[in-house]
């Protein structure tokens, strides 16, 4: 998934050697002077010189400085060596305990007996305490010299550093002494006594020391490369050498008397003054141009970072973006002011976020300095993009990480051509391990099999191993080698890019496989064939039953001809008409009918055309020839072609000719026109290109799409005589020739890619298919399709996509073949993946076991009982499908006898029926829910006749006069019951009703009809009811279907309401799609409808009241609106309630 | 003058009673027991309103209406029927039929004489 390229921390630089070589200096410096005086110790030379006034290094300090240069050389730079670190400690201790115990001699005025230990001097020599012991200043500074050894032992560099700076200012006073001469400065004995000779072997070991570590204090700031360090490079040695130099030189002039001290000073002064002034106009005239140009660079960086095409972002420390460039903005669709409030982490995508983010600690750890990284980050819309980033760090002098450079580039495009090439070689892979047909890959170079599928080796019974090892030509039944190889060699010459054929295979056991081959190259980068994909499928039965099929097919033929042909004469003007017995059954007639009879078997509208024709011929115009048709009284139809000459026979005209039954024909020839027609659609419809051609590459008409196609106009087809012979790229000349043959012998062209010129001259790359359109096959049609586009989109998969058009070709059909021994012999592939069974399992009888329990015995039985009698087969039963679910299927076998096989043989078709089966079974239940309603209306006739005699009986009683108040009360009571119990009858017994015709009615009506009857259980539940109703709104409707809509809807609206809420009806005036409509809205507060069952709440049986639904009631009711011209809506929000919607068309009657 | 009203049903009970009440509230009425008996009645009797049944063995209520209003359009007819379809028939069966009341069975007595009492009214006033 991602790339990632590390660049390593340098380590190396010339500081380094810088380091090594002032070091090694240094020592060879301070041991070099040492030695010398260690030579004149053995000499004797200084202990002669005692009385001259010379002063001389003391030969302890000598060897002090020889072992600190041995101890500077050993850990004066990083090393981790255990030899380098001892000689460090072994000499840094040694240097401390001279310096130091010499320099407490000093102190305490006392005499350890240390200095002559080595070699004894004199008494008496120049600036010295005691004999042979060495001044103050330099047993100080081999005191801290040793310190500093150890210190470097211990890795503290920066003591060492600053030790070197203090050995140097305390040599730089004796030195100034000697230079100005003077002797306070160098020759007092028990404070400033030192050589001067000492005093560069002690500088040097401060060098060296100050040498051990540059990257860090004091030095670094000297070294480094910005201005400070310069401008310190610079000054530095003005202010120190200048000042020095001009006093020696003023000392100078003074000694020999060129001026007084009154004037020596002040030409020091003056000279300082002129000469600081000079070096810091030059200085800062170098700084500033320094400056200038830095900001020139920066100002290039600036306009890179921000024009550049490439995104690039900062970030500091914590990943936090400082700054973004336009194009990371445009890139990551974020405004710049949104990015900086992000960091790194929130823009990775989640599922990349974790290795991001370990690569980046890295970075901040300083594994490494840079990485190349591909990602996805999140865009502003949160959609996935992915980019290649590469992050420098950027760390500050100490070497701390402070933030990065991150450049950003969109390989969005890449990513996804190479996902969809993965995606689409697994595809393959997967199907060619897994496919039903064979596949196998053959090399070109030795006709071997590279690989074979276990469904390919299956078929020919070889292993795998034993395929690789054989060339296809020897496992080809010989007649065929032939044909396939003359096509295999022109698909390794590049001339074909696939071809099929069908040919015979030697199974391993000897017997012959018929199989349909379907061969691609595959080619490499440069063009070249690499190797071709064979798809190959087993056709031995097809390739048998077509045999039979012919055969019987020729049979058939033959007799027909025989029998198809009927002679006939007819004498002119007289009576006199003969028939052939041939004909008579040709035109369904008696024996020796007459010519009426024979006319009136004719249609009616070939009549006329007859009668002319005759006329003519008759007459001795032209010769009898007419189509017509005829009908048995059976009602079945014929057409007759009947052909006749006018002949003289005994002295009288006749008409003798001949019927021919061309019924087939002309079926053949309706097909023809209807596919002509069909072809003119496509012709017209602009959607392909299409142009006619003959054989000499003349394009005789072309369509618009054509044209556009080419570049053509339609003034250049009618004046440029267009060919597509001279439209066609020379290097597809030579396999258009194959292709004019494949037109030639098989009449058709199949799809193929090729180019032709435009008008322009460039080349449209195009899929061509070609038809001829008679049989000589020099005129024809061909097809174009533009495929430029999808050629620059698809070059990367084609050659995968290519082996899939070969492999999905073939679609399965569920078809089976039986007879009456075997049972099912052939089942087709649909069938085994339909019930995921192989053909094994079907075999003797097995297929039986995927029909459901309770269809098996019935099915079986039809099928017994159409083997018996010969004759269709016609069942309907469940089948298992592949996930266990029962679908009811209708199998159907039509019985053909093979005289070559002298058996009957069932072709049957297996079709899923299970919707039209619930369908059917949905209609029943409606029919009964009708009967029913056709029994209410019947008894409600028989409930209302009692009813209105009561209630007349019940109000005359209430008329008599002496009535006592309680009989009287409890007649009111009886009155007001009856009232509702006829509320009632009327309301639920009228819904049903024989009588369907639609009246006009107001529709608040028929909703306040039904609300009222649901006012008990609207109270029960707790629903509060409003009805918002419009002035008369009339529909016409069949009032009680409409009612039992609305009732369905608002028992629903009641279920749905468990814990009371709302019920709102409202009756308007709308408009539907232009027409005026009354729409019934329901709104409830209910529990709502689930978003997936609210797809399915119209279908039949769709109910989630399991235990009292039917599931019909919502389906009913569409029907019902639908029948109404209406239409039923619903919208719902689980948890919010739900509404329906009922349009109905408004009545032309209004008031 | 009362108006005067001609009752018309199989159903004997309910023919007798509603004359009763008819009567009781001052209208002079007749009942029959069938259309016929009612066609031959109409000529004498010259009801100002009929309130027939309409599943009526031999002429049922709707081919009453027919011949009544062919023949005395003036007469307002009132059907009272068990049957919810009455009113489709209606429609269907001719357009000056459209004028006759169709009430469902059970209609209340109550409700009956305040309908006639308006339909009278309004003849008194033609």
């Amino acid at each position: 998934m991602q790339i990632t390229s590390f660049q390593l921390r340098e380590t190396e630089s010339p500081k380094a050697d810088l380091q090594r070589y002032g070091i090694a200096v240094s020592a060879s410096v301070a041991i070099g002077i040492s030695a010398v005086w260690l030579a004149l110790w053995t000499l004797g030379v200084p202990q002669r010189l005692v009385g001259s006034g010379v002063m001389t290094m003391k030969s302890n300090l000598a060897v002090a400085i020889i072992l600190a240069a041995c101890g500077l050389l050993a850990v004066g730079r990083k090393s981790s060596a255990p030899m380098r670190r001892r000689t460090g400690l072994a000499t840094g201790l040694a240097v401390f305990c001279i310096g130091g115990l010499t320099l407490a001699e000093h102190i305490f005025r006392t005499n350890f007996g240390i200095d002559q230990l080595l070699f004894s001097e004199p008494v008496g020599a120049a600036a010295v305490m005691s004999p042979n012991r060495m001044g103050p200043p330099a047993a100080l500074c081999l005191t801290l010299i040793g310190i500093a050894l150890l210190a470097l032992c211990w890795r503290k560099w920066g003591i060492a550093q600053y030790i070197g700076i203090a050995v140097w200012l305390i040599n730089l006073v004796p030195a100034v002494g000697y230079l100005y001469g003077a002797q306070s400065l160098y020759a007092r004995a028990n404070v400033t006594g030192i050589a001067w000779s000492t005093i560069p072997a002690l500088l040097a070991l401060g060098t060296g020391l100050i040498f051990s570590r540059f990257d860090q204090g004091p030095v670094s700031v000297f070294l480094s490369d910005d201005a400070g360090g310069r401008l310190l490079r610079a000054l530095f040695p003005a202010t120190v050498i200048v000042p020095v130099a001009l006093g020696y030189l003023r000392t100078i002039g003074e000694h020999q008397g060129f001026y007084d001290a009154v004037t020596g000073r002040s030409l020091l002064v003056l000279s300082m003054a002129l000469i600081f002034t000079v070096a810091l106009w030059v200085i800062a005239a170098r700084l500033s141009a320094a400056t200038r140009s830095e900001a020139l660079i920066h100002r290039r960086l600036r306009l890179v970072f921000e024009r550049v095409a490439l995104g690039i972002v900062e970030v500091n420390d914590k990943d936090e973006f400082i700054a973004v460039n336009a194009m990371a903005c445009e890139i990551l669709g974020y405004k710049e002011e949104e990015l900086l409030q992000m960091t790194v982490h929130d823009l990775t995508a989640p599922e990349d976020r974790e290795a991001s983010d370990h690569l980046n600690s890295q970075l901040h750890e300083g594994v490494f300095e840079r990485f190349e990284n591909e990602k996805r980050y999140l865009k502003r819309d949160g959609t996935p993009l992915w980019v290649r980033v590469t992050v420098t760090a950027l760390r500050d002098d100490a070497g701390k990480f402070v933030g990065a450079i991150t450049t950003v580039e969109d390989i969005e495009a890449r990513k996804k051509a190479e996902q969809e090439l993965r995606a689409s070689e697994e595809k393959f892979r997967a199907t060619f391990e897994n496919a039903a047909v064979g596949i196998g890959r053959v090399g070109f170079d030795d006709a071997r099999w590279i690989d074979a599928n276990e469904a390919l080796c299956g078929m020919v019974g070889y292993t795998a191993e034993e395929m690789a090892s054989t060339p296809w030509p020897q496992i080809t039944h010989p007649d065929d080698v032939e044909i396939d190889l003359v096509s295999f060699n022109k698909l390794a010459a590049g001339e074909l890019a696939t071809y099929t054929v069908e040919k015979r295979f030697i199974h391993k056991n000897g017997h012959t496989v018929w199989a349909r081959l379907t061969l691609s190259a595959v080619r490499d980068a440069d063009g070249k064939p690499s190797y071709e994909v064979a798809v190959v499928e087993d056709i031995s039965e097809r390739k048998q039953a077509q045999l039979e099929a012919e055969q019987s097919r020729n049979e058939l033929r033959f007799a027909l001809n025989a029998a198809s042909a009927g002679s006939w004469s007819l004498q002119v003007g007289a009576e006199h008409f003969n028939l052939g017995s041939e004909s008579q059954g040709l035109l369904f007639l008696p024996e020796r009918p007459s010519f009426e009879e024979a006319f009136a078997r004719i249609v009616q509208e070939d009549h006329a055309q007859i009668q002319t024709e005759l006329r003519a011929c008759a007459e001795g115009l032209r010769d009898y020839v007419v189509q017509f048709r005829v009908r048995s009284p059976q009602g079945q139809t014929r057409w007759i072609e009947a052909k006749g000459q006018r002949i003289k026979k005994d002295g009288a005209w006749w008409i003798y000719g001949i019927n021919h039954d061309i019924t087939e024909t002309k079926a053949v020839e309706r097909a023809l026109m209807e596919s002509e027609r069909r072809l003119r659609r496509f012709y017209e419809s602009g959607m392909v290109g299409v142009f006619y051609w003959n054989s000499n590459g003349a394009i005789t008409e072309a369509n618009d799409k054509f044209l556009e196609i080419t570049g053509y106009t339609r003034g250049d087809l009618e004046s440029l005589q267009l060919n597509w012979q001279r439209m066609t790229p020379e290097g597809y000349r030579e396999s258009d020739q194959h292709y004019i043959a494949e037109v030639a012998a098989t009449g058709i062209h199949r799809p193929r890619e090729k180019e032709f010129i435009r008008r322009d001259g460039t080349h449209v790359p195009l899929i061509i298919g070609a038809a001829t359109l008679d049989e000589s096959g020099t005129e024809g049609v061909a097809f174009v399709v533009d495929i430029t586009e999808r050629k620059q989109v698809e070059l990367a998969l084609r050659e995968s996509e290519e082996r899939f058009r070969t492999l999905a070709e073939n679609i399965p059909q569920m078809i089976w073949v039986a007879d009456a021994e075997t049972n099912f012999f052939y089942l087709s592939s649909k069938w085994l993946e339909y019930t995921a069974t192989t053909k094994e399992q079907n075999a003797n009888g097995g297929w039986a076991t995927v029909i459901h329990p309770d269809d098996r015995a019935q099915a079986l039985e039809s099928w017994r009982a159409a083997i018996e009698s010969g004759s269709v087969f016609v069942s309907e039963y469940r089948i298992r499908r592949y996930d266990g679910e029962y679908r009811w299927h209708l199998s159907r076998g039509v019985p053909m006898f093979y005289p070559s096989s002298k058996k009957k043989l069932w072709f049957g078709t297996t079709t899923d029926i299970q919707d039209q089966k619930r369908a059917q079974e949905a209609l029943i239940r409606t029919e009964k829910l009708a009967s029913v309603g056709r029994m209410a209306a019947t008894v409600a006739h028989e409930i209302n006749n009692p009813l209105e005699l009561v209630m007349n009986s019940v109000y005359l009683a209430t008329l008599d006069k002496n009535l006592s108040a309680s009989s009287r009360e409890s007649l009111g009571i009886a009155e007001q019951e009856l009232e509702r119990v006829a509320h009632l009858t009327r309301q639920t017994l009228g819904f049903y009703r024989e009588n369907t015709a639609p009246t006009t009615v107001d529709a608040a009506t028929l909703v306040r009809d039904v609300v009222q009857i649901y006012v008990p259980k609207f109270t029960q539940r707790r629903i509060k009811v409003s009805h918002e109703q419009a002035e008369e709104l009339r529909i016409d409707a069949v009032a009680g279907e409409i009612r039992q809509v609305i009732s369905n809807i608002v028992a629903n609206a009641i279920d749905a309401s468990t814990s009371g809420g709302r019920l709102r009806v409202r009756t308007r005036a709308v408009s539907l799609n232009g027409r005026r409509c009354v729409r019934l809205t329901f709104a409830d507060t209910g529990e709502g409808i689930l978003p997936a069952h609210l797809q399915r709440i119209f279908e039949p049986f769709f109910t989630t009241k399991e235990s009292v639904g039917t599931g019909l009631g919502l389906w009913v009711s569409s029907e019902i609106v639908q029948r109404h011209r209406g239409k039923l809506r619903v919208k719902s929000r689980r948890g919010r309630g739900t509404v329906f919607s009922i349009f109905l068309p408004e009545s032309k009657h209004q008031k | 003058m009362p108006a005067r009203i001609l009752v018309v049903d199989d159903e004997r009970g309910i023919a007798d009673t509603l004359k009763i009440i008819l009567s009781r509230s001052g209208y002079e009425s007749v009942a029959v027991y069938s259309a016929s008996d009612a066609m031959d009645v109409i000529p004498a009797f010259r009801p100002h309103l009929v309130i027939s049944d309409v599943v009526m063995p031999e002429m049922n209520g709707v081919e009453l209406a027919s011949e009544l209003l062919a023949n005395y359009p003036e007469t307002i007819l009132v059907l009272l029927s068990g049957n919810a379809a009455t009113e489709e028939l209606l429609a269907q069966a001719d357009g000056r039929l459209a004028s006759v009341i169709v009430l469902a069975k059970p209609y209340s007595p109550r409700k009956l004489l305040r309908l006639i009492a308006e339909l009278t009214n309004t003849v008194d006033a033609a």
